[in-house]
């Protein structure tokens, strides 16, 4: 530390001692040195500097005051010499410590220019009477000269911090203040600062050559051009150059040229217009930061609302206040909502929701609704009924946000979840069939081992009973039977079970065995419900098994002629067709068999577990209920797929995918 | 006198079969598993043995390993309701390549056993 301040302290000396040296040597007035340059100095490093070195640079700067005029003032005035020496820098150290209480970066020109500046007039004009008014017991001239003495010492400081302050501030910066920003283009700047200060001497030159009796009015306002600019075209660096450069000219030009002008007036006139570029050098510079960071944050924002308009799920904005007006709707959104890209904005969430959505939805909704007015975020499951009368299961998910300017929007997140619905809804399906399989297998085994010698004793018995005893025969044979169907209902639960992979199956002509399988059961449909049959697909192979495809014709039409109950029509038919993509079944070439009745048809919850082992409609006694599940799981074997539509009082249709035989694909 | 093993866990299916065969002339013992069966016939003659195939201790398919290296000219055939976990056809597979001549599936007629029976004893190598 105390070697980093050494340091400090001979730099400063070195630096203190050549701009006075300078400064004398560009005397151009009647007074002492009017260019007072080291003030700059003391300026930039008092602000630059930090907290544990800025008293070092007040040392600093009183040791080489001390020095360069020890020699000169010390005899005479003793005391007042003192006092005269401390006040210039006290003074800037109190301005500077003022000004970098209220500035949380005096170092960042661009800004806070305005009170930088203040503060540069201000010091030199507290500290110069005060050294002035000392100094006249020192022999200078009293009376009317005073006023002007004042005003030169005070304008000399003030030019020296003005036209250095800044150039130091840029150079100074790398190793005493290392926190400040760099600036950008300074060797641009500089070049350009040349070129202009020369510019501007020459204006200033030729204004003075020329015009030697108005030379103190409009010719020198044309030196403000080149500053102007330098300002406007490269902010605060290219002021910072410019400024320390045209003073520099002009002062060398009135020491060699020596004109007739009053130096005063242009001393003044040069402080204005230094000012001034300063000024609007860190005005410039401020306005560009604020453009760049604009563009900045346009570019950012310009890719999230690329993000948010890709995204596949929905994303609207709207007001926090009911009926929650859309300001903002992705294109998913309305995908999702409607099927299509329509504009939402400035339609009520609220109405869109409740058009959209069927009245399964209206405790959802109100608890949604209900919940956001409360804490502002909410989340529900709603399903959506779309134009094209497509369903769509859908997860909403809102939380208010609160804008910076103060105001509040709703954010909502839709996504559509309706094919994971759909999924987790068949694994649930499959799972309780596997389990149900396993469950049955163990439950048969048991039966079948007490059907054995229910069936075997009690023919036994009937036979050993000879021809007497016809009643008691008569019950042996009634257990006998009993046994019987009993064995052949656990043979069908088995059948549902076994892995009927092994049946062997062998490509097949579809229609034929849907045909064969269709007159089988002729006989058996009374007359009174008429059958129809529209047998296309011709030719079309499926493999499978001709009496699993017989199987599966005889359970539907069994269900259907129940259903009918006597009366009504049965239509079958089988067609192909492609499947696609969003289609129940993958791509691919299917058989479509659909097997449909005009009876009375079922509810959904009916129709949900239709295929559930076990589960009939029939009164005890009249059916198992496992016709339907062997037909599923048959189906589930050819890898095709079955589905049923129902509506109470518009009959049932069982709609069958099997998938074409392709003889390139072994399965 | 022809001796038949019956080899199964549930009492009324022995019952059963065992009255069917003791009627139809032939001379029954009893086991209620493989381990049980095995003991039997090492310690008396049997010419046939109907072997259930999902017994806890030994199950039929041990046994009728067993069997094949141990009694290789003794006959087998298997009875089957059913295994919980396995399919009917892997069990009745697994039984025929085991050494069973054939498998009954539960609940059958006693008379087709006593067919199948008297069909066995009567070949040259049973006798």
């Amino acid at each position: 530390m105390w070697t980093k301040k050494l340091a400090l302290v001979i730099g400063y000396l070195v630096v203190h001692i050549l701009l006075s040296i300078i400064s004398a040597k560009l005397e151009v007035g009647p007074n002492i040195s009017i260019w007072h340059l080291p003030s700059g100095l003391l300026f930039a490093g008092l602000l630059l500097a930090h907290p544990p070195f800025r008293s070092t640079v007040l040392i600093a700067d009183i040791l080489a005051r001390s020095i360069w005029s020890i020699g000169l003032w010390l005899p005479h005035d003793p005391i007042g010499f003192s006092i005269a020496l401390l006040m210039s820098p006290l003074t800037y150290f109190g301005v500077t410590a003022f000004i970098r209480s209220r500035v949380p970066s005096p170092f960042d020109l661009s800004r806070k220019a305005t009170l930088l500046i203040l503060g540069m007039m201000a010091a030199p004009a507290i500290a110069a009477p005060l050294n002035v008014v000392n100094l006249t017991s020192g022999g200078f001239l009293p009376g009317n000269a005073m006023g002007s003495l004042i005003v030169s010492f005070w304008v000399g400081d003030a030019i020296g911090v003005i036209t250095l302050a800044p150039l130091f501030m840029l150079l100074a910066r790398r190793w005493i203040a290392p926190n400040v920003p760099a600036t950008q283009g300074a060797k641009a700047s500089t070049i350009e600062a040349v070129g202009l200060a020369m510019a501007g001497t020459a204006l200033f030159t030729s204004a003075g050559l020329f015009d030697q009796s108005s030379a103190a009015s409009a010719s020198k306002f044309l030196t403000l051009v080149p500053l102007a600019a330098a300002a406007v075209r490269r902010g605060t660096t290219g002021v910072a150059i410019t400024v320390p450069l045209l003073n520099l000219f002009v002062v060398m030009f009135l020491a060699t040229a020596k004109p007739a002008i009053d130096v005063l007036d242009t001393q003044l006139a040069m402080l204005a217009y230094s000012s001034f570029s300063l000024f609007l050098g860190s005005y410039v510079t401020k306005e560009r930061q604020h453009l760049s960071d604009i563009r900045e944050y346009a570019n950012q924002n310009a890719i999230l609302a690329a993000a948010v308009e890709a995204t596949p799920l929905g994303v609207v904005i709207t007001n926090a206040t009911d009926p929650l007006m859309i300001r903002y709707a992705n294109s998913s959104f309305s995908q999702i909502l409607n099927g299509c890209d329509s504009v939402l904005v400035g339609k009520n969430l609220m109405d869109l929701f409740t058009t959209n959505t069927d009245d399964t939805n209206q405790k959802p909704l109100h608890d949604l609704w209900t919940k956001i007015r409360k804490c502002g975020h909410a989340e529900a499951e709603l399903v959506f009924t779309r134009a094209d009368s497509e369903s769509r299961h859908c997860t909403v998910t809102f939380a208010s946000i609160t804008q910076s300017e103060g105001g509040r929007v709703c954010v909502g997140i839709l996504a559509d979840v309706t094919e994971r619905r759909l999924r987790e809804q068949a694994e649930r399906q499959k799972e309780r069939l596997v389990s149900l399989g396993q469950l049955a297998g163990g439950v048969a085994h048991e039966i079948n081992n007490l059907l054995h010698p229910i069936i075997n004793l009690a023919k036994e018995a009937e036979s050993e009973l000879g021809s007497s005893n016809a009643e008691i025969r008569e019950l042996l044979r009634c257990i006998h039977q009993s046994g019987q169907q009993a064995g052949e209902i656990v043979e069908k639960v088995l059948s549902f079970a076994r892995d009927s992979s092994k049946v062997p199956r062998t490509p097949i002509r579809f229609d034929e065995a849907v045909q064969s399988a269709v007159e089988l059961n002729r006989r058996a449909i009374p007359r009174s419900i008429n059958v129809e049959t529209v047998l296309g697909g011709d030719g079309v192979l499926a493999l499978v098994h001709p009496t699993e495809v017989a199987q599966i014709v005889t359970n539907l039409i069994v269900n259907a002629t129940q259903a009918l109950d006597g009366n009504g029509h049965i239509v079958i038919t089988l067609d192909t067709l492609s499947g696609g993509e969003g289609d129940v079944v993958p791509p691919g070439q299917y058989l479509r068999l659909r097997i449909a009745d005009d009876g009375p048809g079922m509810d959904e919850e009916m129709a949900k577990r239709i295929f559930d082992p076990f589960f009939t409609t029939k009164a005890i006694g009249q059916g198992t209920g496992l016709g339907l599940s062997v037909v599923y799981g048959i189906v589930q074997d050819w890898q095709g797929h079955i589905a049923v539509q129902s509506m109470p009082g518009q009959g049932t249709e069982f709609t069958i995918h099997i998938p074409v035989y392709n003889p390139d694909v072994e399965s | 006198m022809t001796t038949v093993l019956v080899v199964d866990d549930a009492p009324a299916v022995r019952f059963s079969v065992s009255r069917s065969l003791k009627k139809a002339g032939y001379e029954v013992v009893e086991a209620e598993n493989g381990r049980q069966a095995l003991g039997v016939l090492r310690s008396q003659v049997v010419d046939l043995a109907v072997i259930d195939l999902w017994m806890p201790v030994m199950d039929g398919i041990e046994l009728l390993k067993t069997l094949r290296v141990e009694f290789p000219e003794l006959a087998a055939i298997a009875m089957s309701g059913g295994a919980p976990k396995a399919p009917i056809d892997m069990s009745a597979a697994l039984a025929t390549t085991w050494g069973a001549e054939r498998v009954f599936y539960k609940p059958f007629d006693n008379d087709d056993l006593i067919i199948e029976t008297k069909n066995l004893l009567a070949e040259p190598n049973h006798q």
